[in-house]
């Protein structure tokens, strides 16, 4: 399974990465993108199976994404890893077509319980 | 016969005061930002209170800010010296201290920023919108949030090192159409 993290931190895409293999997701292919723009290029050029995304990011946010690729497509199994939660946000992550929604910081146990059924 | 369950308000009596900003982010943020610290990097951060924030000495340091706009308006700064921001950056990028680069650590800082953002946005009832972290490194500067006064300054320690998080909130006046407000607080 190809999974793509998508966020403006470096950093913090390791830190989903490293996650991923703490939650046991250790047999995946995980590729990155620093922003929405760079994401759909790569989700274009060769589709994943699962987005990660984060939701605030400079040039195309997470959610730009998600919505673009609703639209025109491909759809992989897209959700968002973000700091901020609101009910507001979920809801339109939801509408969107988001499969899940984790929010910063998380841990292992937080990936399993939201990508059970996903990957 | 009353439900004991039920709690009866005497209108004699006036109700107890609604809780302020700064008592929420007391009582809200230390645990929150002591999660942060154990889930993102396995480190300890341990409240402080009472010691002065981390001073203009001399000594390199490094601040995140991350703006926030809507209903409450205002800023977090998370600041710490250069060799926490080491220690926060190696712990994140799974590498040593010594081999971190200014990029990373600026990238470590930022999101620490962002992260401590999203706490504070939450303590709040998500009236806010988070902007992208600033970040500043320097061995003498002041970050300042022009029409903003200092709600909460919170003081840490990790691993023997001191962290700051400083919240500053829009002074009344300027929410809304005024914008004459001409004075500016510091977060130091």
């Amino acid at each position: 399974m190809r999974i793509l993290i998508v966020d403006d931190s470096r950093a913090m895409r390791m830190i989903i990465a490293r996650t991923l293999r703490q939650a046991g997701y250790k047999d995946h292919v995980v590729e990155e993108a620093g922003d929405g723009a760079a994401a759909l290029e790569a989700i274009r050029a060769s589709t994943p199976d699962v987005v990660l995304s984060d939701w605030n990011m400079p040039v195309m946010n997470g959610i730009e994404l998600l919505e673009e690729l609703q639209k025109n497509g491909p759809k992989p199994k897209f959700g968002f890893l973000t700091t901020e939660g609101s009910d507001e946000m979920r809801e339109r992550a939801k509408t969107a077509g988001a499969q899940f929604f984790i929010t910063k910081p998380f841990s292992p146990e937080a990936f399993q319980d939201a990508l059970a059924g996903v990957i | 016969m009353l439900d004991p369950l039920v709690e009866v308000h005497d209108p004699s009596t006036p109700p107890p005061p609604k809780e302020t900003d700064d008592a929420l982010f007391a009582r809200e943020l230390p645990p929150r930002a002591a999660e942060i610290f154990a889930s993102i990097l396995g480190l300890d951060l341990t409240p402080a209170p009472g010691e002065p924030l981390i001073a203009n000495d001399g000594h390199r340091r490094w601040s995140g800010c991350i703006a926030m706009s809507g209903d409450w308006r205002g800023a977090v700064t998370l600041s710490c010296l250069e060799p926490m921001a080491r220690t926060i950056t190696a712990a994140m990028f799974g590498t040593e201290p010594d081999t971190s680069t200014d990029a990373e650590i600026q990238d470590a800082i930022g999101e620490m920023a962002n992260m401590f953002g999203g706490q504070v946005k939450s303590v709040l009832g998500d009236r806010s919108v988070l902007g992208l972290p600033v970040v500043i490194e320097g061995d003498n500067f002041e970050t300042t949030v022009p029409h903003s006064h200092a709600v909460v300054k919170l003081h840490f320690h990790c691993e023997s090192h001191p962290v700051d998080v400083v919240i500053v909130g829009a002074d009344a006046r300027t929410v809304g159409a005024r914008r004459d407000g001409s004075h500016a607080v510091s977060e130091n």
